[in-house]
């Protein structure tokens, strides 16, 4: 419809999208404190069965509605003929809108954090009273303007020149930062309480019921499911390349990142005496308890800056990919070059992120008390329950039935093509009813916390983070590190080297044949 | 301002905001598709003249 579809121009490139897509906020506050909460290395055992269990076919699942029709998620719908196809994906059209609408202006506090941090103005004052008073600056203004205008410029460039070419400089780089920062802080003087507390074992965990659905929420959020982008970013693979495998690295290299920054936050944390205040898993660590860490850490004003460098870095990526299916959209279906659509989607969505931004100002709450971060974030956690909680995983359950139980075998057929590492037959069972349940589970559960918020509590006791006391590393955990490490970064880097040892072998022999790759 | 951290607010403002850009996206596609149609038919009904002409 659209003339030549555009295309990832190298696999690396496509690889470092993807996990630039994957890898975000939620990575650095919300996985590590999970993982704390919830029997450290123990955690990761409910979180891998369903990473890999579940989660990446629906990653696959969403990759194979866009390859195999080549569309934005609207378009892809209707072209696989799903029941009331156009009016459902255009939920994967317009939900990121509003996800971006309000993503943005967080990204817009992390990059104001940079600059704060470098220059050490909350160095020396109480962060909560910093950072409502930061809420209601002009400052706000200034940065969400900018981090706006950064991804509409990037996705002006289109997908090779922008996309690609901004995630294979961010991606790589904020892999490195996470590992200075992540040295620096396991070299204070009293890291290791802070390892011990990320990392210890704790077996009953994996027997908790709440550990399970806590790792559920994670894996489904982390892989940026439901949001459209990932049809987007399928619709420019080549056919020449394998889905499962290319999945299951992309997967593994994001639970990379999310291990690391545990490493660069508890043990300074810990270090510097901040422990016991660790929990809170969103805004509060991020920007209260943080910038009290950096702020007593030696060399703080270099490694905060860094360290919030590279939260903008996994930011910035994600937002590009929310931005990106309505500029798709756009092109293919109002027939707008990229430019054009980057600059209106970027207009509107700055129009749209500004009340978020003007409830940061008002000053006094119900009953005319000062304003709290409930208060000046009243509007954000709204947007974000209805479109993170709800919108998201009901649309990745409609990706999942779409190749299931509309594509049928053609859907099973893409999912293999040209993949070395073929999956058997029982993916058809796993992802006609395994799969969906499990989504359903989720919007079910997410649905009831939004309806009744004190349910959960009530049904599985109110959660609490577990005593800790300050110890050194155990034998138990030093073994758990070294098998969690090996695990994720030794599969991470081993697929990653594979599919692209794939890649240049099938180059090589298509050249020798005289013809290219698709 | 102190409008917007009201809960009653809140929620009207963010499922108000939601259906009115889907009514407005769903119009706009419904323009876009026609005109698409359009143009297809436009440039189909061009080539026959232009077919008629060169092949009398």
């Amino acid at each position: 419809m659209a003339g030549q579809r555009e295309t990832w121009k190298t696999h690396l490139g496509m690889i470092f999208a993807m996990i630039g897509t994957e890898v975000g906020l939620g990575n650095v506050w919300r996985f590590p404190y999970l993982c704390g909460k919830y029997g450290g290395g123990s955690f990761l055992v409910p979180y891998m069965v369903l990473l890999l269990g579940v989660a990446v076919f629906g990653m696959m699942a969403e990759w194979v509605v866009g390859r195999a029709t080549r569309r934005e998620p609207m378009g892809a719908f209707q072209k696989i003929r799903f029941p009331f196809g156009r009016d459902i994906g255009a939920w994967g059209v317009i939900g990121p809108f509003f996800l971006y609408s309000y993503y943005i202006v967080v990204t817009a506090w992390v990059l104001f954090f940079i600059v704060a941090s470098v220059a050490g103005l909350y160095f020396g004052t109480e962060t909560m009273e910093y950072f409502l008073g930061f809420l209601g600056s002009p400052w706000v203004f200034v940065a969400h303007a900018a981090a706006v205008a950064f991804t509409s410029l990037v996705l002006s460039f289109g997908v090779q020149k922008g996309i690609e070419r901004a995630c294979k400089f961010m991606i790589p780089s904020l892999f490195v930062l996470l590992i200075v920062v992540a040295i620096r802080s396991l070299t204070l003087p009293g890291a290791a309480a802070g390892v011990e507390f990320y990392m210890r074992p704790r077996w009953e965990g994996i027997a908790n019921p709440e550990a399970w659905l806590a790792a559920l929420g994670q894996v489904f959020f982390t892989l940026s499911l439901g949001m459209g982008a990932m049809i987007i970013y399928g619709s420019y693979m080549k056919k020449s390349w394998g889905i499962p495998l290319n999945a299951i690295s992309c997967s593994l290299g994001n639970t990379s990142a999310s291990i690391l920054a545990g490493f660069a936050i508890f043990p300074a944390a810990f270090a510097l005496g901040f422990g016991a205040e660790i929990k809170s898993e969103a805004v509060g660590l991020t920007f209260i308890v943080l910038p009290k860490v950096f702020a007593e850490m030696p060399a703080g004003q270099l490694f905060g800056g860094l360290f919030f460098l590279l939260l903008a870095f996994g930011a910035l990526s994600s937002a590009i990919s929310i931005q990106e299916p309505s500029i798709a959209w756009m092109k293919d279906e109002l027939r707008w070059p990229r430019r054009k659509s980057a600059l209106v989607t970027g207009g509107i969505l700055w129009v749209m992120g500004l009340p978020f931004v003007l409830n940061g100002f008002i000053r006094h709450g119900a009953g005319g008390v000062p304003a709290g971060l409930g208060e000046k974030l009243a509007l954000l956690g709204k947007m974000d329950s209805v479109i993170n909680n709800l919108g998201l995983p009901l649309f990745a359950l409609l990706a999942i039935l779409a190749v299931g139980w509309v594509m049928k075998n053609k859907g099973f057929e893409e999912l293999n093509r040209n993949a070395r590492f073929k999956i058997g037959g029982w993916v058809k069972p796993w992802m006609r009813y395994v799969v969906p349940a499990i989504f359903l589970l989720v919007f079910v559960v997410n649905l009831l916390n939004v309806l009744f918020p004190s349910l959960q509590k009530e049904v599985l006791g109110e959660a609490k983070l577990p005593d800790f006391v300050p110890i050194g590393l155990t034998p138990a955990t030093v073994i758990t590190i070294i098998v969690v490490c090996g695990v994720v970064w030794g599969g991470a880097i081993g697929g990653l080297l594979t599919v692209i040892g794939i890649e240049r072998r099938k180059e090589r022999r298509a050249a020798a044949q005289g013809g290219g790759t698709d | 301002m102190e409008f917007l951290a009201d809960t009653t607010f809140g929620w009207c403002f963010v499922l108000g905001e939601i259906f009115v850009i889907f009514v407005v996206f769903m119009v706009l596609h419904r323009h876009a598709l026609r005109r698409h149609e359009e143009l297809t038919r436009n440039e189909a009904a061009a080539g026959n003249e232009h077919r008629d002409i060169q092949e009398p």
